[in-house]
């Protein structure tokens, strides 16, 4: 074990001195030509508000922009739209002063009232916007003059800056529906690149010429002249794309630990790796047998053993999972190694199935999502270290819509799955474990836990929201809403002649406005 | 022999009027429902999906639904797409293209390799020839197809860099950019239909090879290829002709795997992406073209039989 965290770490400081090595050669950047990217999911829907496909936010990453945006390698909250805030003491109204030089592509001033209009358009029943949830903190939005806008909140919400860091809270003009037609295929931003083309299994971005931002040169961005979105279903011809040249760039999905070490020794193609925010998860239904007993909540915790998981699925690339993304510093994520329940003991585990009425072991069913191939992996991982602890795992393989009819519905004993992490804690875990969380399919319901995270949401003080998540962490991990498993490395790779593309943790691809190609 | 293709034609209606109602009741009768998809994981309120299924028309009782769909596919409206919005004949002539062109492209290969192929081995007397052809051909049967194309791409496209992986220009902007575009995939759906036409054609032979017309134009003093070409194949291409019009049949359905794996957005892989994301009328639409097109392809190869067999006629 130890030699394999040796043999990564000597292979992470040789990736990072081969990176800035290549830095050190990086000429100035060429303006032109088309980076193709290739993503295997169907892109289909556009509209900032109601889409929910991953694809579609990798398209629309560059097309439409929200006030404010996370730095792609510091993840912190940064300028975009708006170009300074503050906040009242109270913390109950943000002010926003945005900047004069962005406008939509329809060459129109992105102003005050376009910002009030998209929040209200996200909060209006009538949009159907799955993110409603996320805004309903939002009291009242005032327009103050063209460039400035106050928002005030019906009480003070700790990570409101963060919320509006995101595409899906894009800014679109006054009267978007009018202007654009169908928004589902058609756009209307303000972002580097404009859509040009929707077709069938590709969509094709052109440079908008108006775009403010420029490079830390001074150069205007985006560099290329145009990205084409290539869907590529098969994982195995995605990789083959790449290799033969018909792609520059793919991300994330379709790009395992596997297939990064076989592409890294292409010539031609770089690899890219960083820590990913999302996780594997295992979930489990409070409110049925048999895991409404805390017992056997807490022996599912100690019959798991992560370290192993991590070899067999990720190769050894990823981290044992602890309530926090080890990515999310600031907010002190306490290390799998010091929390309760997360060494394996399986003898423990037999034993509190016994005092729970277990003591020949109980039948539970794994429902793994069938989009996300290690998920299925995973699957298979648990029921083999569950075994020995007495939990005799039946795995049911369903297709996606089944699995998300019986997620939402709650009808699982366990699934697996992988869920997108969140930088801020409150984002991050209070929807899928607050009592009246938008996405708590678990059904857990924890008094202390609710209070702890409704004080990290109220409190605006950073130092007394990292106390608060320190010991949410350690509750979390007692009371097991869900097991966290595994924060796994994110590969991206890329064509040699592509330069200046960051990989962030969070999959954004706003960086392609500040990538070029070689000639 | 017009009246009975005005029947095959009206028998088409039933036809599709039943698949309709089945495809119809099985979309509904298994879990998921396409407001569950478009809200995905963001939230679960019931009130959001509740109100979804209203704005889709789900909420009313099934038979509604279908009342509702017919009707507009009998005005020639076959309506819009739950998931992305757009009008399904826009998308359906958007992905036929693909399908069409690589399920002839995969015919028309299918055929040259097979003929030849199963030619030699029904007229050989060479047993090692015959043996090797058979085993050929079992091995293109049963190689899956997800399989044969990827070692297509990894040996042609990414070693050998003779055929490029994605790109499929029209066929009347760039007509060998096309050709060479389709041609991986169209060999991949090929295979296995070489190989069973093939058989088809190496059984035919053999059963006409003792018939007393072959040893008259034997007899007559005709050179062996002259006897193959112009008695023994024609009449044992009925059947072969026959086998061709199920396959073709089948591959203007689209070849779902084929089409996953090439990256080709035809009418495979909407239908297939139609179930995944549970969009009914799209996957509805998708069912009855391509079974209306079968039924016209099989209606077609009914009627080459009479060019191949003066004997055939259909009153």
């Amino acid at each position: 074990m130890r030699r394999i965290r040796v043999l990564a770490l000597c292979c992470a400081v040789l990736l990072i001195l081969s990176l800035s090595a290549v830095q050190a050669q990086v000429p100035p950047p060429q303006r032109g030509g088309t980076i193709r990217v290739g993503i295997t999911q169907e892109i289909i829907n556009l509209d900032p508000h109601v889409a929910t496909a991953f694809s579609s936010f990798q398209v629309m990453d560059l097309v439409y922009e929200s006030l404010l945006r996370l730095n792609a390698k510091t993840l912190e909250v940064e300028p975009n739209l708006a170009t300074s805030w503050s906040v009242s003491a109270d913390g109950l109204e943000y002010t926003f002063t945005l900047r004069r030089d962005a406008t939509f592509h329809d060459g129109t001033t992105v102003d005050a009232s376009d910002v009030k209009y998209t929040i209200d358009r996200i909060l209006d029943p009538a949009t159907r916007s799955p993110q409603a949830s996320f805004l309903e903190p939002v009291r009242e939005i005032t327009v103050i003059n063209p460039f400035s806008v106050r928002i005030a909140l019906k009480r003070p919400f700790a990570p409101f800056l963060s919320l509006l860091t995101r595409p899906s809270r894009g800014i679109v003009p006054v009267n978007f529906e009018d202007k654009v037609g169908d928004a589902r295929v058609r756009t209307l931003g303000s972002g580097p690149y404009r859509l040009a083309e929707f077709g069938p299994g590709s969509v094709r971005l052109t440079r908008y010429e108006r775009y403010w931002r420029r490079d830390a040169q001074g150069n205007r961005l985006p560099h290329a002249d145009a990205v084409i979105y290539r869907v590529i279903p098969d994982p195995a011809t995605l990789r083959a794309a790449v290799r033969a040249g018909e792609v520059d760039l793919i991300i994330g999905f379709g790009v395992d630990i596997n297939a990064a070490r076989t592409l890294d020794a292409v010539p031609g193609l770089k690899v890219m790796s960083v820590a990913d925010l999302a996780y594997s998860l295992l979930g489990i239904q409070h409110e049925r047998p048999p895991f409404n007993d805390a017992r056997v909540k807490q022996a599912l915790a100690l019959a798991i053993d992560r370290a192993q998981l991590i070899q067999v699925v990720y190769s050894g690339r990823a981290t044992a999972a602890g309530p926090l993304p080890p990515t999310a510093a600031e907010w002190r994520p306490v290390a799998a190694s010091g929390l309760p329940n997360y060494r394996r003991d399986a003898i423990r585990a037999r034993q509190l199935l016994a005092q729970a009425g277990h003591p020949n072991g109980v039948a539970i069913k794994m429902l793994p999502i069938p989009t996300v191939p290690e998920v299925v992996q995973i699957a298979q991982v648990l029921k083999e270290q569950l075994a020995p602890a007495g939990f005799n795992v039946e795995i049911e393989q369903v297709d996606f819509a089944t699995f998300l009819s019986r997620w939402r519905g709650s009808q699982f004993d366990t699934f697996v799955s992988l869920n997108s992490g969140e930088i801020d804690p409150d984002v991050h875990l209070y929807r899928h474990i607050h009592s009246t969380g938008s996405t708590n399919v678990f059904k857990f319901k924890d008094s202390s836990v609710d209070q702890l995270l409704d004080q990290g949401r109220g409190t605006p003080d950073i130092a007394r929201r990292q106390q608060i998540y320190g010991q949410l962490q350690r509750q979390i991990a007692e009371k097991v809403p869900f097991l966290f498993l595994a924060y796994a490395d994110l590969f991206a790779v890329a064509r040699a002649n592509v330069n200046g593309f960051t990989l962030s943790s969070t999959r954004s691809m706003w960086p392609l406005a500040e990538t070029w190609l070689a000639r | 022999m017009q009246r009975y293709v005005a029947q095959r034609l009206l028998l088409l209606i039933p036809v599709l009027f039943v698949i309709s109602v089945v495809v119809f009741s099985l979309m509904h009768l298994i879990p998921g429902d396409p407001a569950q998809v478009i809200l995905g994981f963001e939230n679960t309120d019931p009130a959001q999906l509740a109100a979804v299924r209203r704005d889709l028309g789900l909420d009313r009782p099934v038979y509604v639904q279908y009342g509702r769909w017919l009707g507009r596919v009998l005005s020639g409206n076959l309506g819009t797409s739950v998931r992305t919005g757009r009008p399904i004949g826009a998308l359906i002539l958007e992905a036929l293209p693909f399908t069409l062109e690589l399920a002839i492209y995969a015919v028309v290969l299918a055929i040259l390799i097979a003929v030849p192929v199963g030619t030699l081995a029904g007229t050989t007397s060479s047993r090692l020839a015959d043996g090797t052809m058979q085993t050929l051909t079992l091995l293109g049967l049963s190689l899956p197809a997800f399989w044969v194309g990827a070692m297509f791409i990894l040996l042609f496209s990414v070693h050998l860099r003779w055929f490029p992986v994605l790109t499929f220009p029209a066929l009347l902007d760039a007509p060998l950019a096309n050709l060479r575009g389709f041609f991986l995939p169209a060999l991949t759906l090929a295979v296995p239909n070489a190989a069973a036409i093939a058989r088809m054609v190496r059984a035919s032979l053999v059963s006409v090879r003792r018939e007393e017309y072959v040893k008259v134009a034997r007899a007559k003093g005709l050179s062996e290829s002259l006897v193959v070409r112009r008695h023994m194949l024609k009449n044992a291409l009925i059947p072969v002709v026959t086998l061709i019009g199920i396959v073709a049949g089948y591959l203007l359905g689209g070849s779902i795997v084929v089409e996953q794996v090439f990256a080709i957005p035809g009418v495979g892989r909407m239908g297939l992406q139609a179930i995944v994301q549970r969009d009914y009328p799209v996957l509805q639409a998708v069912v009855l073209i391509v079974t209306a097109l079968f039924v016209l392809v099989n209606l077609l190869v009914d009627l080459i039989y009479v060019f191949l067999d003066p004997r055939i006629r259909y009153a």
